[in-house]
């Protein structure tokens, strides 16, 4: 081990036995390295010639006066911990209901293009259209459907890390922080400017058909109005 | 030697090499770990409960090189706390010797 790793061990035994003023310590051993090494010696000999980081935490808690507060803290902090509980708890079901409507719109969307390519209409409910606007409304919701798509799959990766947050922190919160910070999701840590490019141009690709869908549908109908003269809302 | 039977030993010989002079943290460490085989670094825990139990004192001293240095100090409780121990000990080793040196066989 070399000289950090030895005292991040020793650190992260301290704070397990919930000694006071680790730094106060740590610094005393960095003393302790720096002397060490101005005779020559190499921090893995060091290391090697201190007394294991677990012994020498045990040592120190051996050392310490019991703190009488240490159960009334614990509670308190479970109480303050349980209110924050209840309150994450209903925030954390609207922002998952929140991603599965993504899902279901993305879906939707998805089933009402083919239906409009393919002239299926499904239990009546899709109005009256002539073919051509049905096949270019088709064409331009199929790119939009795969953008939610996307959008769900995002939004999914992020709340899910947003709750592992959360219960680090509770984690941390009843055991004295001694739990390092998590890694950040691979995908997101992933998200490349290609990524980002294809969404932006799926974007335009869905706003420009749509504009020409919506004018030639009112060139067809010589009225801004379309779904008026094709009584769609009776 | 266990480690057991040196930790409440330790106290003792740390109090009396601060009995006649302050020491650097890592000076007195060295030392004692020349005269006594033990680990490095177990001197520090003990040094900071005899803090805490107001046996010795800390105070900061400048060097010309670098950062102030933490020193040891005895204070007149850890002289006393000293004096009765190391009485103690030699009641205690008196004893012991006694008691075990008609079966110990010196190799010759």
């Amino acid at each position: 081990m070399n000289q950090n790793e030895y005292l991040e061990k020793l650190r992260e035994e301290l704070k397990r036995k919930h000694v006071k003023d680790i730094e106060d310590i740590i610094e005393e051993y960095q003393e302790h390295f720096k002397c060490k090494i101005q005779i020559g010696e190499t921090e893995e000999e060091i290391a090697n010639k201190l007394a294991k980081p677990s012994i020498l935490a045990e040592e120190y808690y051996m050392g310490q006066e019991t703190n009488p507060n240490i159960k009334f803290q614990k509670v308190t902090t479970s109480i303050g911990v349980g209110f924050i509980d209840i309150i994450m708890f209903m925030f954390i079901i609207i922002i998952f209901a929140c991603v599965i409507v993504f899902g279901i719109f993305s879906l939707s969307l998805m089933v009402l293009s083919i239906s409009l390519l393919t002239n299926i209409n499904i239990a009546g409910l899709i109005p009256y259209m002539p073919y051509y606007g049905k096949l270019l409304s088709s064409i331009a919701i199929f790119p939009f459907s795969i953008l939610w798509g996307i959008g769900t799959f995002y939004s999914y990766i992020y709340s899910e890390q947003w709750v592992r947050i959360y219960f680090r922190w509770r984690k941390n919160m009843m055991n004295y922080g001694i739990y390092p910070k998590l890694q950040h999701n691979h995908v997101i840590c992933k998200l490349p400017n290609q990524k980002i490019k294809k969404v932006v141009i799926n974007l335009l690709i869905v706003f420009g058909l749509f504009s020409f869908i919506y004018m030639l549908t009112m060139m067809a109908v010589g009225g801004i109005e379309f779904w008026h003269k094709w009584d769609w809302f009776q | 030697m266990d480690i057991q039977y040196k930790k409440g030993v330790l106290k003792l010989c740390l109090l009396s090499l601060l009995y006649k002079k302050d020491w650097y943290g890592y000076d007195i460490s060295e030392e004692l770990s020349k005269l006594i085989e033990i680990s490095d670094g177990t001197v520090y825990p003990i040094l900071r409960k005899m803090k805490s139990e107001g046996l010795v004192s800390i105070y900061l001293s400048e060097v010309s090189n670098g950062p102030p240095r933490k020193y040891y100090k005895i204070t007149n409780l850890g002289k006393n706390e000293f004096q009765k121990r190391a009485k103690e000990w030699f009641t205690f080793s008196e004893l012991v010797k006694n008691l075990i040196k008609e079966n110990y066989h010196e190799s010759k």
